[in-house]
């Protein structure tokens, strides 16, 4: 089922959490908020399940309007990052909550009901499980178990507040390649919020990046790491370098030297502007033409080394990638820059 | 020689030993000796004159009047208390830190004077007394007025060891109940209560067993007719100051027992209670 958020306000108080967020999520899809702590991702979140009460806008779900339903009416599966499991019932009783809170004329069979858990804990490869109780559970389980009983009442759309977050790293990284397959399997339109970008980028459809309540872009994994939208993404998606620059005449620099940057649309002003720059688009060469540098730092991290620049005419550190075991430069080396893809942004 | 597992495990925290001799000797001193002393004095009576003296009509009623009404009162505390506790831990509004002091008047407060202020109140010229009285019913000197008393005085038992244990619940739990599409009853009862339970238990017996031993808040609004409203505490005292000596220890001992026996049993029920959400 596909959702449809508009213009979406929340405020707490005074202080507002959400300014008029649109955002639309396919049938299938599975959708990740991705932003700092503070963002409003979880607000959003928790609007759409109908656990916050939005101040203004509306929510749709495949054209009806939720915006005035309550959490229970509006048929959604919410999994919480610390699980909230109930901790007296067994992980069979755990599962099969939502059924047997059903009026009774909707209410399953026993019979069915055991059938469903049955199937829901070969599902998430708990099979056996069900006499156990959520104590007994290690924690990927009991977000696996978490998750099934979310997916018991057959949601419409499947929320998942920071799944992973309580997880140490070896689990979260298992089961996020698992609920990926899982969602392939299942199709659940799923909307998760997580302030990994490595979760998101490996794991989302579309990843929505979040900033101070409001959307800053909407794309792939692909596009948000290639082609950043904003300042605020660049900074927030992977590793980048800000470089205060001037436009002079159409034409970048640093300093006094210009530098030429492949594939950047025409510069139609002049002044000052902000160039962000990913350690993986930089080189450096001894001679020839560039944005001459010198050598700062030398850093070692796994397979690659680290080498960093201070640009003449610039304070910033701009660092490149070398492979270790190549020969790398002694700090104080001069080396001409070429940078080959960046950010430009006016300002 | 053969080594022995030692009964003290070696630890790095030492303490065992200097604590629970402390322990032992404490509650030989404060709990175990005067319960002795109680049995031995009550032991010079004879069994048979003892079980005359619980066979007596007099006796029996005012004990039955005493672990009824505490009963009662205790129970009747159970869904006001934990609703009050609801109120305080779960809403803020202006005057909640005063309600939450007011809470424990009871357990500050003179029983004697608690007791003279619900006469005053309850009697046929009280305030509510008289109200009631145009009802035609009547309140003080009955055992609806004892257990108003032991209403009074065992309310802040339930609240004080629900709340802790309400403010500890995670609302998670209620969250992910609605979002299962349980109704906010429905929650309530099947989310809430039952991690509450051992609290909800702890509270009962301790306002039960207040109620029991209740003396003084008691006996102004009871009017102390015997066969009616004469509560088993007051009639060792009257027993006292007829220097019946054993006769009063023997009615403490009846006493000793049933209270005894009825902690054991809650005691029990929360054991079970506590297995049944002891996986936490």
């Amino acid at each position: 089922m596909e959702l449809d958020i508009r213009n979406l306000v929340k405020t707490f108080g005074t202080t507002p959490a959400l300014h008029g967020v649109d955002l639309r999520v396919e049938s299938g899809e599975l959708l990740a908020l991705l932003g700092p702590s503070g963002s409003g991702k979880t607000t959003l979140l928790r609007c759409v399940a109908g656990l916050e009460i939005p101040s203004s806008g509306q929510i749709l779900f495949g054209g009806d309007d939720a915006s005035f339903k309550s959490v229970q009416e509006r048929q959604i599966g919410f999994v919480f990052q610390h699980y909230a499991l109930f901790k007296h019932l067994s992980i069979a009783d755990n599962i099969s909550y939502g059924l047997r809170v059903r009026p009774r004329r909707r209410r399953p069979t026993d019979a069915a009901i055991r059938a469903r858990v049955e199937e829901l804990l070969e599902l998430i490869q708990l099979p056996g499980y069900g006499g156990r109780y959520p104590s007994q559970l290690s924690g990927g389980q009991r977000q696996r178990v978490a998750l099934a009983r979310a997916l018991a009442v057959e949601p419409r759309v499947l929320l998942l507040d920071e799944p992973f977050g309580a997880l140490d790293a070896k689990v979260r990284k298992e089961l996020r390649l698992w609920l990926r397959a899982f969602h392939d399997r299942t199709g659940h339109t799923t909307l998760f919020v997580t302030h990994d970008q490595e979760e998101a980028l490996d794991l989302a459809d579309r990843v929505v990046v979040m900033n101070a309540g409001k959307v800053e872009q909407v794309g792939s994994p692909e596009e948000i790491y290639d082609r950043p939208a904003t300042p605020f993404v660049f900074d927030f998606i992977g590793e980048s370098v800000r470089l205060d620059i001037r436009i002079d005449k159409g034409r970048p620099f640093v300093g006094q030297q210009q530098v030429s940057i492949p594939k950047l649309p025409p510069l139609l002003f002049d002044g000052p502007a902000r160039l962000y720059v990913r350690p993986e688009h930089v080189a450096f060469r001894r001679d020839g033409e560039g944005l001459w540098a010198t050598v700062v730092s030398l850093h070692r991290s796994g397979s690659s080394r680290r080498v960093g620049f201070r640009a003449d005419g610039s304070e910033a550190l701009i660092e490149a990638l070398t492979p270790a075991d190549r020969e790398p430069p002694r700090i104080g080396d001069r080396a001409a820059l070429e940078i080959r893809a960046a950010g430009l942004f006016a300002g | 020689m053969t080594p022995t597992a030692p009964f003290v495990k070696p630890s790095v925290l030492p303490g065992f030993r200097l604590t629970i001799a402390f322990t032992l000797l404490y509650l030989t001193l404060i709990v175990l000796l005067p319960i002795g002393a109680l049995l031995f004095r009550a032991s010079s009576l004879g069994v048979h004159e003892i079980v005359a003296l619980a066979l007596d009509g007099r006796t029996l009623a005012a004990l039955r009047l005493s672990f009824m009404t505490s009963l009662a009162a205790a129970a009747f505390n159970v869904p006001f208390g934990l609703l009050i506790a609801w109120v305080l831990v779960r809403y803020d509004f202006p005057g909640r830190r005063f309600f939450d002091a007011i809470i424990d008047l009871p357990f500050a407060l003179p029983t004697a004077v608690a007791g003279i202020a619900l006469t005053a109140l309850y009697a046929p010229k009280g305030w509510i007394g008289s109200i009631a009285a145009l009802a035609g019913l009547k309140i003080a000197f009955t055992p609806v007025g004892v257990f108003l008393a032991l209403v009074f005085v065992g309310l802040p038992f339930i609240v004080r060891t629900v709340q802790p244990v309400l403010g500890e619940l995670d609302r998670e739990l209620e969250e992910a109940a609605a979002t299962l599409g349980a109704g906010r009853l429905r929650t309530v009862a099947s989310v809430v209560l039952p991690p509450l339970t051992p609290a909800i238990l702890t509270g009962f017996a301790l306002a039960f067993a207040r109620a029991v031993g209740e003396y003084g808040s008691v006996i102004f609004i009871a009017g102390n007719i015997p066969y009616v409203s004469e509560i088993a505490p007051l009639l060792i005292v009257i027993k006292l100051e007829e220097f019946d000596y054993a006769g009063a220890t023997a009615v403490a001992a009846i006493m000793l027992a049933i209270s005894f026996a009825t902690l054991l049993l809650i005691n029990l029920i929360q054991a079970r209670a506590r297995a049944r959400y002891g996986h936490v």
